[in-house]
């Protein structure tokens, strides 16, 4: 093989050492910030566009029984619902409280009371400043703009915090909390 | 060696195409990440803002009564009512929900959208008493209470040809014609397209004009509607007086007392009282307002700030807020130091004060926590002369939006919206009717009106007290929607479970030396007390006309016609409902006619310079259908009284007939049902929780 050869292959192979590396630094650190980037982004903007409403309590048996909504005007899809507990002394740090009492909660779609909303597994929750809240957790899929219902049974003292997650590929972001009690 | 270019092409190609990949590895993964991403970020954040501006007008202009959103109940059926009180604008409701069973559930089929008056008949299950929710499509989400109304169906024999041409055989009745049946039941509430038979007997008022049916006549309502004299919330005592001339130095107060805070100590309120004023022999004082704003002249909507409580005629003080009636209209800048209301020396209407006018206005006043008061007035007279109308005044105020309203009968005057702001809450003040005030020197120069307590011996300030007469006083807890102030002019008592005090102003139990009146919302809590220190209750007839009390309306109002009969007329009066009993057990019931020993104290004939006439009354009660009672007044010394045990709510039904002989004068009519619950020791009112109507 001649030096010339040689060193076009050397070349070669170079290049190809550099386009697999560049590829696996793509894959592994540009793609998923840039996702992740652009899921945040679009969190954001649902997160600016979407209102929560919680009605008064009803009692029905040991549970308290809710009427909630979430108002998104442009997103036609679903959203997930995490309802847990916390300590009414501990709501003035609301914004920082995880899942930690879920108080078993049912949630239904209006109109369809013998089914109830499916259970969602979500995986690294974010809240819009880009903190993971949690690891993994269940909600409820519940779709945007219908009215739904939610049952939970709270510890005494404590109120009702209900978190909305906006889904964006693998992406859990906490668009809306507000919380009852 | 030499070169071979065409390798070495060959390699820069390679080299090209190597490079072109490694873009293309780096580039594809990017551009699928954001080809495959939402598009969300381009969404524009003005259009939101729109949104949420349009979102926030909406609940805006709900609160306003644009259109003002209500639930009813007729019967069974629950109604969503739309009703606009001002510009139009349309409302689109995506969800209309009902509770029940541990379930929300639609109401509605679909969503509408509503752009007039309108009314919508839910699908609920029958008597539904819950929330009803409704979501618009911009968002807002509106939990609404199903209203219903306290008391019971109260209906007299009396029929007015209301509209159309209705004819008696062949003879036309205007509208207007009143139709009085010998007995009860004999027509419909409503007739309208039939042919009914009127009995003899019937008397028939035409144009003034009185004849009476010497046979059985043909009624033809083909093209007419006749309408049965009811109304919807009815209570006992039904009576054709109250109890008494509120002068300018008397009035009804709470009481200092253990078990009732000395008034209601309200926020959103709203303050009901018909009267009829009064300046014989000029006692009552003008509304004077001495504002701290520029003075302007007084005009609908406007609110009138001062430090001061306004002067005149208080005809309910709840301890917060008042209505005010005068005998003439004026705002002024400055403090009252001078007392403008009097005159030099403390003469009333004196020279250099405001001087009455025998013109009747009316205001509706607030205190703000921070002391100050706001007042709103009608500038335009309610009557003059000696005496007033009988007038229905209303006056509420909502804390969350600062709305003070002013409605004459059924009628809005006056509003005006002062931001959110809350009233003050002082716990001391006494809750009144009649006065506010024992001292001028304390509100003028401290800013507040403590009220006077009720069964003490004084009198109050002609400055801020009323001359006249008082019918019913009901306070609510909540400001009510302006439709439902005018069911309370039709005699409905919307919201019942609202009420916070119900003075019927016809019924004192007199307990030693004390005049009590119950409270009918909730005997025991904010009950009145005459004051000790001027007149005491009497049997009071106004104005020799008959109206009939029994309900937040009067049930029968007919100036002299009946009086001035040339026939014996016999008047019925049907009260039918549901009787809750407050816990299961044996109740006592007993049964008070117009006997001299079981009307108020006092004793003062019911009419104006008359010995009182006690007419023939008679009285049948029937629970679940069985008659359970039935006696009369000219039947003295016999047992008035029956047991009857409950255990769960049962059809009340009582038919209290009262006879007016031809050219009857000064007639004393009244009839009361009250109970004695298990455990108690002492006869008291029925309270209007325990009383619910059939018909709404």
């Amino acid at each position: 093989m001649s030096s010339t050869s040689v060193s076009e292959f050397m070349l070669v192979v170079i290049v190809l050492a550099l386009g697999i590396a560049l590829f696996a630094i793509t894959e592994t650190i540009l793609v998923p910030e840039y996702s992740f980037a652009a899921a945040l982004q679009d969190s954001k903007t649902i997160a600016s566009v979407t209102s929560v409403t919680v009605g008064p309590p009803i009692q029905s048996g040991n549970n308290l029984v809710y009427l909630a909504y979430i108002y998104s005007p442009e997103y036609k899809g679903n959203f997930s619902v995490v309802i847990f507990c916390v300590p009414q002394t501990q709501l003035q740090s609301l914004a920082l409280l995880t899942p930690s009492i879920q108080g078993n909660p049912t949630v239904f779609l209006i109109g369809q009371s013998d089914t109830p909303a499916k259970q969602t597994t979500l995986n690294n929750v974010y809240d819009l400043n880009s903190r993971q809240l949690t690891g993994t957790i269940t909600g409820f899929a519940v779709p945007a703009n219908t009215p739904f219902q939610f049952a939970v049974a709270p510890p005494s003292g404590d109120a009702v915090v209900m978190w909305v997650i906006y889904t964006v590929g693998s992406y859990n972001f906490r668009v809306a909390y507000t919380f009852e009690g | 060696m030499a070169r071979n270019p065409l390798n070495k092409g060959q390699a820069i190609v390679i080299l090209g195409l190597v490079l072109l990949l490694m873009i293309f590895i780096t580039i594809i993964p990017l551009l699928l990440t954001v080809g495959l991403n939402p598009v969300y970020s381009k969404q524009s954040t003005l259009s939101y803002s729109q949104l949420l501006s349009q979102k926030n007008l909406q609940l805006l202009e709900i609160e306003e009564g644009n259109p003002e959103i209500t639930v009813s109940t007729q019967g069974d059926a629950v109604y969503l009512n739309f009703n606009y009180f001002g510009q139009i604008t349309p409302i689109t409701i995506d969800h209309i929900l009902y509770y029940s069973n541990g379930q929300w559930k639609p109401a509605y089929p679909s969503n509408i959208t509503v752009s007039g008056d309108t009314t919508l008949s839910l699908y609920v299950p029958p008597g539904y008493q819950g929330f009803i929710d409704i979501v618009t499509d911009l968002g807002n989400s509106l939990y609404l209470p199903v209203s219903t109304a306290g008391g019971l169906t109260t209906c007299a024999n009396i029929y007015n040809v209301s509209s159309g041409e209705v004819y008696l055989g062949t003879q036309l009745l205007p509208v207007g014609t009143i139709i009085i049946t010998p007995q009860p039941n004999q027509l419909p509430n409503l007739v309208h397209g039939i042919d009914a038979t009127l009995p003899k007997g019937t008397i028939i008022i035409k144009n003034g004009n009185e004849s009476i049916l010497s046979a059985p006549q043909e009624l033809n309502t083909t093209n007419g509607v006749v309408i049965q004299k009811c109304f919807t919330s009815g209570w006992y005592p039904i009576s054709n007086f109250l109890t008494g001339y509120q002068s300018d130095n008397d009035y009804t107060g709470t009481v200092i007392s253990p078990n009732s805070p000395n008034n209601p100590s309200l926020q959103s309120q709203t303050l009901v009282q018909w009267f009829i004023a009064s300046d014989n022999p000029g006692n009552l004082e003008p509304i004077v307002i001495h504002v701290t704003n520029n003075p302007q002249p007084p005009s609908n909507n406007v609110n009138y700030l001062s430090n001061t409580p306004p002067e005149g005629g208080y005809i309910v003080w709840s301890g917060d807020a008042g209505l005010i009636v005068g005998s003439g209209l004026i705002v002024v800048n400055g403090s009252n130091a001078g007392n403008l209301g009097n005159g030099p020396g403390g003469t009333p209407h004196g020279p250099g004060g405001p001087q009455p006018s025998n013109t009747y206005y009316l205001a509706f006043t607030v205190q703000l926590k921070n002391g100050s008061w706001e007042t709103i007035v009608d500038p335009k007279p309610i009557g003059q002369g000696q005496e007033s109308p009988l007038t229905l005044a209303v006056g509420s105020y909502d804390e969350g939006s600062g709305t003070m309203s002013l409605y004459i009968n059924d009628t809005l005057v006056s509003t005006v919206k002062l931001g959110s702001l809350q009233v003050n809450n002082t716990l001391s003040a006494f809750m009144d009717a009649g006065s506010a005030s024992n001292s001028t020197s304390t509100s003028t120069t401290t800013g507040y009106l403590n009220g006077i307590e009720g069964n003490v011996n004084t009198a109050g300030s002609q400055q801020y007290s009323f001359n006249g007469i008082l019918g019913p006083t009901i306070i609510y807890d909540v400001s009510l929607p302006g439709s439902e102030i005018q069911e309370i002019y039709q005699g409905k008592i919307p919201s019942s479970q609202d009420v916070v005090v119900l003075w019927s102003q016809n019924m004192v139990l007199q307990i030693g030396g004390a005049y009590k009146v119950p409270n009918l919302a909730d005997p025991g809590l904010f009950d009145g007390y005459w004051g000790l220190g001027a007149g005491i209750p009497t049997d009071f007839s106004p104005f020799s006309d008959i109206i009939i009390w029994g309900g937040g309306a009067p049930v029968i109002l007919n100036p002299n016609i009946l009086l001035n009969s040339n026939q014996q007329i016999n008047i019925t009066i049907e009260s039918q409902g549901l009787l809750t009993p407050i816990v299961p057990g044996y109740y006592k019931f007993v049964v008070n006619f117009s006997d001299p020993i079981n009307t108020g104290p006092g004793g003062t004939p019911p009419g104006p310079g008359g010995t009182p006439g006690y007419v023939p009354e008679y009285v049948t009660v029937y629970i679940n259908g069985e008659k359970i009672y039935e006696g009369t007044n000219e039947n003295h010394g016999s047992i008035n009284t029956f047991n009857y045990y409950l255990s769960q709510p049962v059809n009340i039904t009582t038919y209290f007939t009262f006879t007016l002989a031809s050219h009857q004068q000064n007639p004393e009519i009244y009839f009361n049902l009250m109970w004695m619950p298990p455990g108690s020791t002492s006869f008291e009112p029925i309270p209007l929780s325990s009383l619910t109507p059939f018909f709404e």
